[in-house]
């Protein structure tokens, strides 16, 4: 069972989320059991419509994020502003 | 009371929906949450739910008085209190969900607390179209768990504002057995 009340641990947000907005950042809470991510709609993106062929290409490239869990978030952030 | 069949009904046709990336049957996901909406309470302890999380979320929105802020999947208003202090009376805060029960709740919260600046919305959020845009969007423990997560972000996509704050949690889960 893939989905469950808790949510499809196949879907992991801040791939989504990372993808779109500025300066994201991730906290994690309860030794990484649980994570806030958030950041900004940058100020030039009035429309974008290809706001989700960006998510999923940011999905399928970015393996430094699908490893996220491996990293921690604290790497993450790292990989992010290196990014950037 | 729902027949127990009617549950695995439903997590098999959530588990197909994520395989085959349709979204779920409405009425499913809208019966399930409405079954739960009572013990949303006894989850925050359940899954401990850490205590400052939520006002963490809602302070990653840097939300100043006066304020619109969206919440997706409010459920039964948990975070309306952290959001309405946010915003404070001047401010709106929506909130939409599918669930009615869940959203019976959050209307008898609002209306004990006598808030009068809460517009809470019974709707699928990939079809929630607001006429003005939003100062933050909150997704409390609700984006992994819709089906059709894509649709619901490209339209709150559309309704944040430029340089307005994205924010939200969830449960991590652990990696490996799912993967498979």
């Amino acid at each position: 069972m893939k989905q469950t009340l808790l949510g499809n641990p196949l879907v992991r947000p801040w791939q989504y989320h990372a993808a779109l907005v500025d300066d994201f950042h991730m906290e994690d809470f309860r030794f990484s059991s649980y994570y806030i991510c958030c950041g900004t709609k940058p100020e030039r993106d009035l429309t974008n419509p290809g706001l989700l062929s960006a998510a999923r290409c940011a999905r399928t490239n970015r393996r430094s994020l699908s490893q996220r869990s491996r990293r921690g978030p604290e790497k993450l952030k790292t990989v992010l502003s290196n990014r950037g | 009371m729902l027949p127990r069949s009617l549950g695995r009904e439903i997590d098999e046709l959530s588990s197909q929906a994520v395989r085959q990336g349709t979204i779920c049957d409405h009425d499913l996901i809208r019966q399930r949450y409405n079954r739960i909406a009572a013990f949303i309470p006894f989850f925050e302890y359940a899954f401990f739910i850490p205590s400052g999380l939520r006002k963490r979320a809602v302070d990653q929105l840097k939300l100043r008085r006066g304020d619109r802020v969206l919440e997706v999947g409010c459920g039964t208003g948990r975070n309306f209190p952290l959001l309405r202090d946010a915003v404070g009376p001047e401010g709106r805060v929506y909130g939409v969900d599918l669930s009615e029960g869940m959203l019976r709740r959050a209307r008898k919260l609002c209306h004990r607390r006598q808030w009068t600046n809460f517009v809470l919305i019974e709707a699928d959020a990939a079809d929630y179209a607001s006429r003005k845009l939003f100062d933050g969007v909150l997704f409390s423990f609700s984006y992994n768990v819709m089906p059709h997560h894509c649709s619901v972000l490209r339209q709150v996509w559309k309704q944040l504002r430029p340089g307005a704050d994205l924010s939200s949690w969830m449960l991590d889960h652990p990696q490996g057995s799912w993967e498979n």
